[in-house]
């Protein structure tokens, strides 16, 4: 009995044990081969040769499975990063932490989504973890930036908002290279707001402003003797326009009709003219651009108004009035500040044939 | 006739002495007593002024790339060094304008002008923590005379301002001495309607007891004061005056003015709605609606005049501002003619303890009996302090 077992046992064995010895000789002689390719593969990243390094790790590893050693994968993320194939790195990331710290990811990924932040992050995040966390947020930063102009609105967001959640978890959690991080995340937001400070928005408004201008027309007498004749306006300019703005720039399509009384006279002694509330209306076209300089709330800049100016001036029996219809042109300083929805504007300049300056403030309404 | 007179008293007001900068609310700085020992502004400035000034408002044109603001903070005291005491503040200033009138016509003039040269010590007797809870302030420098009169009496060396101040509680402060007096924007402009037609230019100080109060929100002031005591009884202007301002959002700061004096001659009320708005960082917006009624005792006659005071600041890069004042006044309330004046500037600090201002003044007079020319004025001022 006790035989018949030891020979079934004998038996049994010698027909197993060379299966498990040589799958034990396999295990070895694929150690011995990983250890192999590893030390060449590294000895070739080293010497700054990352191509070859990759090759040698390809040949013997597939780079996109889980299966792949630790140390194959994160080589070949170095040898990929040197590279500038930096996609290629971010997946070899990606695979790390999904299949290396499954458990403790999920974790982190749920707290994260389920708050909408970091501030309930679990325990004990493995320094590995964040060390992978922080390479990964830093390949996704750069390839939302180097390709920002070419993807779509869908995909930008998606490399953004991973980057942003990485990010985030990294300063909540006790990671050691918080000011790496924190630089990161400020070169991330200072990007995002460039991009968005650029987008032109296009605006209505209406306008209402205080007006004022010195003018002159000529009076001629039946001798023909011309006499210069100077003109106070003051009134007001209802209008509107409409502005194409981002956080530095604003051009600008607008204009006003004015109406106004003007005073009417002569300092010559040749003659007496005197006129007051002569009504003078003015319709004018002020396309302009301004700058804001700290991309706030404050803008200055210039308009070159195109007028048309008509007035109502009495003439005397016998005299002719020259220039009571005006066609003109000009330039204006311009600022203004914003006190939403309304924008106060100040206006100063020169209109050509206008004897002196020409000046309105008031207020614009954001449609 | 109104024109010879405006250009008059622009030359006669333009020999100024203040150096206060509302404006600057454009960094958050609602109050005056953050940089100035004056709770309402003008004179020396503190410790803090002097450093903001030189961190915050001037530029570092003049410094080398490596020069760190910390280190233009510590050397802002006298002659930008650091201050070797804690209880003594000496410091000098000088403004000089060139002054251009009438531009662009047959009667064009220009002169350049010594506005002021003044030597300010503030003694800081306080606690050792708390220096400035009881101070000595005095200013005493060249004070030419009035271009428009130079036959004028009046010295040519004063003192503007010397008063001691004692903060009961950093809310509560009481000052006695000769002050300028309290009422609407302190601005530099002494050409201002807003200062012209209230008496407050840059000669106007009075002798007075003052009470400033500030919490939060709010801020008020209110003084007794008894005229310049160096004038002759009869003409000194003997009254109260007071201003309270309130917080309606830490960037928008809005309030109400009220002077009442009399002397012999002369009667004179005051009323004025102020307000000050910050912009972003860097930009301002100051806006003062005012009248004034005097009355000449003798004749019980009254005139009453109105002005509107809009100024603007804006902050190009550090140390580089462009301005514009805009001005309307009415010199008779019962009559038409009015004035409007706008004033485009810029304003440049290339380091501090160095201001550089040039502004181009347009005038313009509406009346319903005459038509007349613009007037046209160009100003640059160079402003050194040390």
């Amino acid at each position: 009995m006790v035989l018949r077992a030891f020979l079934t046992f004998f038996i049994l064995f010698s027909l197993v044990e060379p299966g498990i010895a040589r799958t034990r000789k396999q295990r070895r002689d694929a150690s011995k081969r990983d250890k192999r390719t590893f030390k060449k593969a590294k000895a070739a990243y080293s010497n700054g040769r990352y191509n070859l390094s990759l090759s040698i790790l390809k040949k013997r590893y597939d780079l996109k499975s889980a299966a792949t050693p630790s140390g194959a994968l994160q080589l070949a993320a170095w040898d990929y990063e040197k590279l500038g194939a930096i996609k290629n790195a971010q997946n070899i990331y990606a695979i790390l932490i999904k299949s290396r710290f499954k458990s403790i990811n999920t974790k982190v990924l749920r707290s994260y989504n389920k708050n909408g932040n970091a501030d309930d992050l679990p325990d004990e995040i493995p320094e590995k973890l964040l060390t992978y966390y922080h390479k990964r947020a830093e390949m996704l930063v750069q390839i939302y930036m180097r390709e920002y102009a070419k993807s779509s609105n869908d995909r930008r967001e998606r490399f953004r908002k991973n980057a942003k959640r990485l990010l985030d978890i990294l300063t909540e959690s006790d990671y050691e290279e918080d000011d790496a991080v924190e630089e990161l995340l400020a070169n991330l937001e200072r990007f995002v707001k460039a991009k968005k400070d650029k987008i032109y928005n296009t605006n209505y408004y209406g306008s209402f402003d205080y007006i004022s201008w010195r003018d002159k027309i000529e009076l001629v007498t039946p001798s023909g003797l011309k006499v210069n004749l100077k003109t106070s306006n003051q009134g007001y300019c209802v209008g509107g326009g409409v502005k194409f703005e981002n956080a530095t720039y604003v051009w600008n399509l607008g204009g006003c009709y004015a109406f106004t009384n003007a005073t009417v006279g002569t300092s010559q002694s040749e003659i007496s003219y005197f006129q007051k509330n002569v009504p003078v209306n003015m319709l004018m076209f002020t396309p302009g651009t301004l700058w804001k300089p700290r991309s706030g709330e404050v803008a200055i800049g210039m308009s070159f108004p195109l007028a048309y100016r008509s007035g109502d001036f009495t003439e005397p029996e016998g005299y002719t009035l020259e220039s009571k219809v005006k066609f003109t042109y000009g330039y204006l300083l311009e600022g203004h500040w914003k006190l939403n929805p309304l924008d106060f504007v100040l206006k100063f300049g020169k209109v050509v044939g206008m004897s002196s300056s020409l000046w309105s403030f008031g207020l614009r309404y954001n449609l | 006739m109104l024109l010879r007179i405006i250009t008059s008293l622009f030359i006669f007001i333009c020999t100024s002495t203040a150096w206060a900068y509302p404006n600057f609310v454009g960094f958050g700085y609602q109050s005056c007593l953050t940089c100035h020992y004056n709770p309402f502004g003008a004179g020396p400035l503190s410790d803090y002024g002097r450093a903001v000034g030189a961190t915050v408002v001037a530029a570092k044109d003049l410094s080398s790339d490596k020069t760190t603001d910390e280190e233009l903070g510590k050397k802002s005291g006298f002659f930008y060094s650091e201050n070797k005491n804690d209880w003594l503040r000496p410091s000098l200033d000088y403004r000089g304008l060139y002054l251009k009138t009438n531009f662009r016509s047959e009667s064009e003039t220009s002169d350049f002008i010594h506005m002021d040269a003044n030597v300010n010590v503030v003694l800081r007797l306080g606690p050792k923590d708390n220096k400035d809870k009881v101070i000595i302030s005095s200013s005493f420098g060249y004070a030419p005379k009035p271009r428009a009169n130079p036959e004028s009496v009046s010295k040519e060396y004063r003192s503007r301002e010397h008063y001691i101040g004692y903060r009961m509680t950093p809310s509560i402060g009481i000052y006695a001495g000769l002050m300028d007096k309290i009422f609407g924007i302190r601005v530099a402009d002494h050409i201002a309607f807003s200062r012209t037609s209230t008496s407050l230019t840059q000669n106007d100080q009075s002798h007075q007891v003052m009470l400033h109060y500030t919490k939060e929100k709010i801020e008020a002031g209110t003084s007794i004061f008894f005229g310049n005591l160096s004038q002759d009884e009869e003409v000194r202007q003997k009254g109260f005056s007071g201003k309270v301002e309130y917080n309606f959002t830490p960037k928008l700061r809005a309030g109400g003015s009220l002077l009442i004096s009399k002397s012999k001659y002369l009667e004179q009320t005051s009323m004025a709605v102020q307000g000050k708005a910050q912009f972003g960082k860097g930009n301002s917006l100051l806006a003062e609606i005012g009248q004034t009624k005097r009355t000449v005792i003798a004749a019980n006659t009254s005139v009453s005049s109105r002005y509107l005071f809009l100024q603007n600041h804006i902050k190009t890069r550090r140390g580089l501002f462009a301005l514009s004042t805009v001005e309307y006044f009415k010199a008779n309330t019962d009559k038409d003619s009015e004035i409007f004046r706008w004033g485009p500037g810029i304003q440049y600090f290339p380091q501090q303890g160095i201001e550089l201002r040039t502004d181009i003044y347009n005038t313009r007079i509406f009346s319903p009996t005459a038509v007349s020319e613009d007037l046209w004025t160009f100003t640059a001022q160079t402003h050194l302090w040390f």
